[in-house]
């Protein structure tokens, strides 16, 4: 946490330093106003960042980038962001020195998004695309997805189309926001990225992912939880010693660890194809990700989506589903059969409450140079809920 | 008075052929004269989407453009880039805020854009093609 300060610390004066010379520093920036609600209070969803009365702050942002180039080969940029869902707190998004070895080959050194999915090095400049907010069946904009590590970007040519490979490692801490849980401290070490983006006229295709060990401090809660749930149903005779639980006869019944997201590894895969075909868009993504041997299972994730675009209009629908394997590795080994049940429910639970799926109607209208209004309604299925809500937005992407 | 609509029917067709001809105004893409490279079509896409930054002979390549509201700029964007300038500006967007790519500079006059061709033999421009002028050389019109 300390060398990722001093380092953009660092760098932030490398900026300020270059801007003594204003021509040396590029400014640019990015953001979104947006205000959305549910139409009603069924329920509100963790993918989705709105409840019943209107909101304005939960999807606004505002991001300012520095960028300088120190000499022919190498250069250094600071993105500064504030978020409404942080209380427009600045952080710094991206903070990097980048290295041009060659003109196919860069090396990016510090704090940045993780290319492991199609868009997601770009999923906070909704200026980029044609919704309103990318689907978060697959775009969930997980706080791990920005890390500090080193980050290689290849360009080549195969015949006509275009290839792009980025390989990153790195690591990542932070809190990771949960429905069942609240914020959740965690960590990500040893990340290994790998995806490849070729891209033909007007199709483009995607493949990648990611690895890394993951680790939540979250064992007093689930402890908490699984005692809370055994007291509940007159089973108070269980206690929880050392990772295990424990009969009324202090005889061990159930190991913990293959429920506790501990050391454990995160795994992460996508694919997908975008056409852009004359004025007809088509896009589908399908991602797997998840903690293995954890309470976090491993989630399937997709959309689809049709567009149109008419000058300066696109229309985009969009279909999107989350559901996860329920796996039932986590009560693996138990000798209790009612500590079996209550596990299993509880894995149940907090699974489900990632699960969802939604149709939407996107509008994007292009007003003026680098102003884009969006529009959207979605009808949001919960699996926790067992019921429907349909969300409206309306909001202004810009780029500068 | 047939006369008159006669002629005024001829002076609505030219006026009209002649904003026709003004909509779709050629567009040159120069190069310094002394430059002898091969550019294609194909490669000066990818210049100006910022995917190849080196002329064929390897030297560092400097592109330059007109501002994105130029008719010159929309009719490159539209025939040679197939995007509209909205559309550039996401893709540039995507580029600018993750460090791997940077778009065109963009000049306010054709004049500006052959002072840059000229005085750079590693330079490539666009421009409308009524202006080009002896110092440079035009690879390519679309």
């Amino acid at each position: 946490m300390y060398i990722r300060k001093l380092f953009i610390a660092s760098l932030g004066g490398l900026l300020i330093g270059a801007q003594a010379n204003a021509a040396d520093v590029e400014m640019s920036g990015y953001g979104s106003f947006r205000a959305g609600k549910l139409l009603d209070d069924n329920f509100t969803h963790v993918f989705f960042n709105f409840d019943d009365e209107i909101d304005y702050k939960s999807e606004s942002l505002f991001a300012l980038q520095a960028s300088t180039q120190i000499n022919q080969d190498w250069s250094a940029a600071i993105v500064l962001k504030a978020s409404g869902k942080d209380d427009f707190d600045l952080e710094a998004r991206w903070a990097y020195l980048q290295y041009q070895a060659t003109p196919q080959l860069a090396l990016t050194f510090g704090r940045f998004a993780m290319p492991y999915f199609r868009n997601s090095d770009t999923e906070d400049i909704g200026y980029s695309h044609n919704y309103s907010r990318l689907p978060t069946a697959v775009y969930d904009k997980r706080d791990f997805a920005i890390i500090e590590g080193v980050r290689l970007t290849y360009n080549t040519f195969l015949g006509d189309a275009d290839m792009s490979i980025k390989a990153s490692i790195g690591s990542w801490d932070g809190d990771v926001q949960t429905e069942f849980f609240g914020a959740v401290p965690s960590a990500m070490e040893d990340v290994y990225q790998l995806s490849a983006t070729y891209t033909w006229e007007w199709l483009t295709l995607f493949a990648g992912g990611f690895a890394g060990t993951w680790t939540s401090n979250i064992e007093p809660i689930i402890d908490t939880v699984l005692l809370n749930t055994l007291t509940s149903i007159g089973s108070s005779h269980y206690t929880v010693v050392g990772g295990y639980i424990q009969d009324g006869n202090a005889v061990p019944v159930h190991n913990l660890d293959p429920l506790y997201p501990k050391q454990d590894s995160y795994i992460f895969f996508s694919a997908g194809v975008g056409i852009e075909y004359e004025n007809y868009l088509f896009d589908f993504e399908y991602a797997r990700s998840g903690v293995k041997n954890s309470i976090v299972d491993i989630d399937n994730q997709y959309f689809a989506s049709a567009g149109y675009r008419l000058d300066d209009w696109v229309i985009s629908f969009v279909h999107q589903r989350r559901d996860n394997d329920l796996s039932g590795d986590q009560s693996r080994g138990s000798t209790d059969p009612l500590v079996t049940n209550i596990i299993n429910n509880i894995v149940e639970s907090f699974d489900k409450s990632f699960r969802f799926r939604a149709n939407g109607l996107h509008l994007r209208y292009d007003a003026s140079d680098g102003v884009a209004y969006k529009f959207e309604y979605t009808d949001i299925y919960s699996d926790s809920a067992d019921d429907n809500v349909g969300l409206v937005t309306l909001g202004v992407d810009f780029v500068f | 008075m047939k006369n008159f609509n006669k002629q005024g029917l001829v002076l609505a067709l030219i006026l009209s052929l002649f904003a026709s001809m003004q909509a779709h105004a050629q567009v040159a893409v120069i190069v310094h004269k002394d430059n002898a490279q091969s550019i294609n079509k194909s490669m000066i896409k990818r210049i100006f989407l910022s995917k190849i930054r080196t002329m064929p002979n390897g030297v560092a390549l400097e592109s330059a453009g007109l501002s994105s509201k130029n008719p010159s700029t929309v009719e490159f964007n539209k025939k040679v880039l197939k995007k509209s300038s909205s559309q550039m500006k996401a893709y540039w967007s995507k580029l600018i805020f993750t460090g791997t790519g940077k778009p065109t500079k963009t000049y306010q006059s054709a004049e500006e854009v052959i002072d840059i061709v000229k005085n750079n033999i590693n330079a490539i421009g666009y421009i409308d093609s009524s202006k080009v002028s002896g110092d440079v050389r035009v690879i390519a019109s679309f």
